[in-house]
């Protein structure tokens, strides 16, 4: 009988880690004193903040892993890792740069020319150039491979020409990294003849139009490419690698706080007002469980980030936080209804009972970006030998 | 992991391999017990993993005691051997070491016994094996003071019970036993850690079973055919497997975190204790959940005795509840973290839960 077990190493921890955590706190601590942002729940997705990235970046607390010939600091992933959640519990606007910092300045680094390196990623990590993403089409969403859009080879370059949807924070990317198909759909091997391509935004033939979601915010886009001319040196790494590419992120994309951290701002609320509540034990029963989860949760992602440093892929591992991780950002808001309903609008009530119904309205998008939490099981039971 | 832990684990393996097949566990619910594997362990010296070396003992840490006891839950082990191990770790703490083999413990929840006089009164209730032990570490109190006492199991009086699992839960009454010796714990937050040790290994225990649960459905919903194809051709089944995984990778990835939290030697007392009560808690809500989806994927199968899944959802059902169960646990995590936390200063919940990797 086959063994399956799944293991989450303990990350190595050098003291200049907790150094920097509590420069980040600091730096939160001071801005909000400032009165610069206001915490808001989800704030990777919904809070865009272009002078916040800006001072992150003076900060150099973006790109910190990459080389420092292009802006980075050469610092490990777990001093990445500390940055992003204490950004995320904080319920800081990162928005601007987070796509950028997590996927699309890696993907440059390790698939890009030269002349992206030295030209993009410095102003990544300056907070000042910001990226969107460019897979989802109006017929591809969890079936990514029935992308429709077309590059078609030109003169010095391709022409691109489909529709992009739900790509967040269009309006203000300098980027997009677009998914298109370079050859016929093969149907024995339906990931082949992809790639991916670094679009500019303001390339003529690019329209974008915003989609205004569930919660009010208009951060998701429409984008239309119109035989879009991209020069030759816009592929980003070979032709015909987009599939491996984004696959090959996916372990990263998955396993990261901003997977179960989304709605913390309200829960860090909640344990306020409970603590100035008289005794109640099942109250703090129901927090505490919350508490126990997100710790269980914290140490799995954190394994995998370990293995991650170590040069392993743990896909499956990813899928089962993330999996766990966004549904457990849905059960914090319905458990702490409980003791505080949520039935007003945001901006109707308190800044507790404005997190929660944020918190609220933002939560059907946790279990599908990035991948359904149908497509991870189905990544897991793979994983298991059952399909 | 040591090379030397690596063999110690190895040789555990081989003993649970050869010793403990799902019919020994099935023949000790029906009372045949062990003798055969309960005297290969002994031999092997596997009891005295937490025990000194000077005291002849292994001297093994705390990690390697842990990763002892979650393989031994894999194969249900149906003898104290989880319970030994605590028994001399808690002897340890009162300076009481010793390379005697035969130790089980007596833990209360509650009201601890007192030893007064040289004399111990009080009644422990759910003791594991006591009577198939010689000795048991008992947790008491003198002068206030923890004090662990270790008592021949002839001059208690015990009345032999049951647990879900089939497994000796005995009520253990004291009535002037007189110690064979006894030593106090000096360390501040004694009691609550000796209690925390005894939830971590039965979260430990649930993780092992949870990944042998695994292991089982897996291996089941292949090989099991219905409307002319295998179980795990079903979308449903698949989705329900993969819960199965993530509440056990969940629980142990909960579990090793905090056998790292107490395995450092300068680790705090609130580090320990917050560790030990996310396992425990995390620990004993897979359990519940995953018996359910793993008795739902085996059908009719899994519900009979022959079937080995029940040896693992029985013992897991009387683990979570053992020691504090989740509920206990969660309510003790809500009280810590909210006792860090104040209205005026934010982000008091989020550095009491950043301070652990």
């Amino acid at each position: 009988m086959q063994n399956i077990n799944f293991n989450f190493p303990a990350p190595i921890v050098d003291p200049s880690v907790e150094t920097l955590r509590m420069d980040v706190r600091q730096f939160l601590a001071d801005e909000r004193r400032k009165g610069t942002f206001h915490p808001g729940a989800d704030c990777w997705c919904a809070g865009i903040d272009t002078d916040f990235t800006r001072r992150l970046g003076q900060k150099g607390w973006i790109g910190v892993t990459w080389p420092k010939e292009y802006g980075g600091q050469e610092l490990t992933a777990l001093h990445r890792y500390v940055i992003t959640e204490e950004l995320l519990v904080a319920g800081a606007p990162v928005h601007a740069h987070w796509i950028a910092d997590r996927q699309s300045g890696p993907l440059i680094l390790q698939s890009g020319t030269k002349a992206m390196k030295e030209g993009i990623l410095p102003r990544i990590a300056a907070g000042t150039c910001y990226f969107a993403l460019g897979l989802s089409e109006p017929g591809a969403g969890s079936d990514l491979a029935a992308v429709r859009t077309r590059a078609l080879p030109t003169e010095g370059g391709w022409q691109i020409t489909g529709t992009k949807l739900w790509s967040s924070g269009a309006q203000v990317c300098e980027y997009m990294t677009v998914l298109a198909r370079t050859s016929k759909v093969d149907e024995n091997h339906r990931h082949a003849g992809l790639t991916q391509f670094l679009v500019r935004l303001d390339s003529p033939g690019v329209s974008i139009r915003g989609i205004r979601d569930m919660s009010g915010v208009e951060h998701f886009n429409e984008t239309n490419f119109e035989n879009v001319f991209v020069p030759d040196d816009a592929v980003l790494g070979a032709v015909g690698d987009g599939w491996k590419q984004i696959t090959g992120e996916l372990a990263m994309e998955r396993s990261g706080p901003e997977r179960f951290l989304s709605t913390f701002v309200a829960l860090e609320r909640a344990f306020s007002e409970m603590a100035a509540m008289p005794e109640n034990s099942h109250q703090k029963a129901v927090l505490g469980r919350l508490v126990a989860r997100i710790r269980a949760l914290r140490s799995m992602s954190l394994g995998i980030a370990t293995l991650l440093q170590n040069g392993q892929s743990p896909e499956v591992e990813a899928a089962i936080v993330k999996d766990l991780g966004t549904r457990f950002e849905q059960e914090i808001v319905e458990k702490l209804r409980e003791f505080w309903p949520i039935f007003m609008s945001q901006n109707s009530g308190d800044d507790f009972q404005n997190l929660l119904s944020e918190s609220l309205l933002r939560q059907p998008s946790f279990t599908l970006r990035g991948g359904t939490n149908e497509i991870l099981k189905g990544i897991i039971a793979r994983g298991l030998g059952l399909r | 992991m040591e090379q030397s832990d690596q063999l110690i684990l190895d040789t555990a393996e081989r003993i649970f391999a050869d010793h403990c097949s799902a019919d020994v566990v099935n023949a000790a619910d029906s009372g045949h017990y062990p003798t055969e594997l309960w005297g290969a362990l002994k031999e092997a010296g596997l009891l005295l993993v937490w025990v000194p070396e000077a005291e002849g003992g292994v001297g093994g840490s705390m990690g390697l005691g842990f990763s002892l006891i979650r393989r031994a839950a894999r194969y249900a082990l149906p003898v104290p051997l989880a319970e030994s191990l605590v028994a001399n770790w808690l002897l340890a703490q009162a300076g009481l070491a010793s390379g005697e083999q035969s130790n089980g413990f007596a833990l209360a929840l509650d009201a601890l016994p007192e030893l007064n006089n040289g004399e111990l009164h009080g009644v422990v209730e759910g003791v594991a094996f006591a009577s198939q032990v010689s000795q048991l570490a008992v947790p008491c109190l003198q002068s206030g003071q923890l004090t662990i006492a270790l008592v021949n199991v002839d001059a208690c009086e015990i009345s032999e019970q049951r647990s879900l699992a089939g497994e000796p839960r005995s009520t253990v009454a004291f009535k002037g036993a007189v110690p064979l010796a006894s030593g106090t714990v000096h360390s501040g937050g004694a009691i609550e850690l000796a209690r925390g040790m005894a939830a971590l290994t039965r979260a430990h225990q649930i993780a092992g079973a949870l990944e042998h649960i695994v292991t089982l459905t897996v291996n089941y919903v292949q090989e099991r055919n219905q409307f002319g194809r295998a179980l795990s051709r079903f979308q449903a089944i698949q989705h329900s497997v993969a819960d199965i995984a993530g509440e056990s990778a969940l629980a142990n990835a909960a579990v090793e975190q905090a056998a790292r939290t107490v395995s450092q030697p300068d680790c705090e007392f609130d580090d320990a204790l917050m560790a030990i009560a996310t396992a425990k808690s995390v620990a004993a809500e897979a359990a519940g959940k995953v018996a359910q989806l793993a008795h739902q994927a085996h059908g009719a199968m899994g519900f009979s005795h022959e079937y080995p899944l029940q040896q693992y959802s029985r013992r897991m059902w009387c683990w979570r509840e053992e020691f504090g169960s989740e509920f206990y646990w969660n309510q003790w995590l809500g009280q810590h973290v909210a006792s860090k936390v104040s209205l005026t200063d934010e982000g008091g919940a989020w550095a009491s839960i950043a301070r652990a990797y």
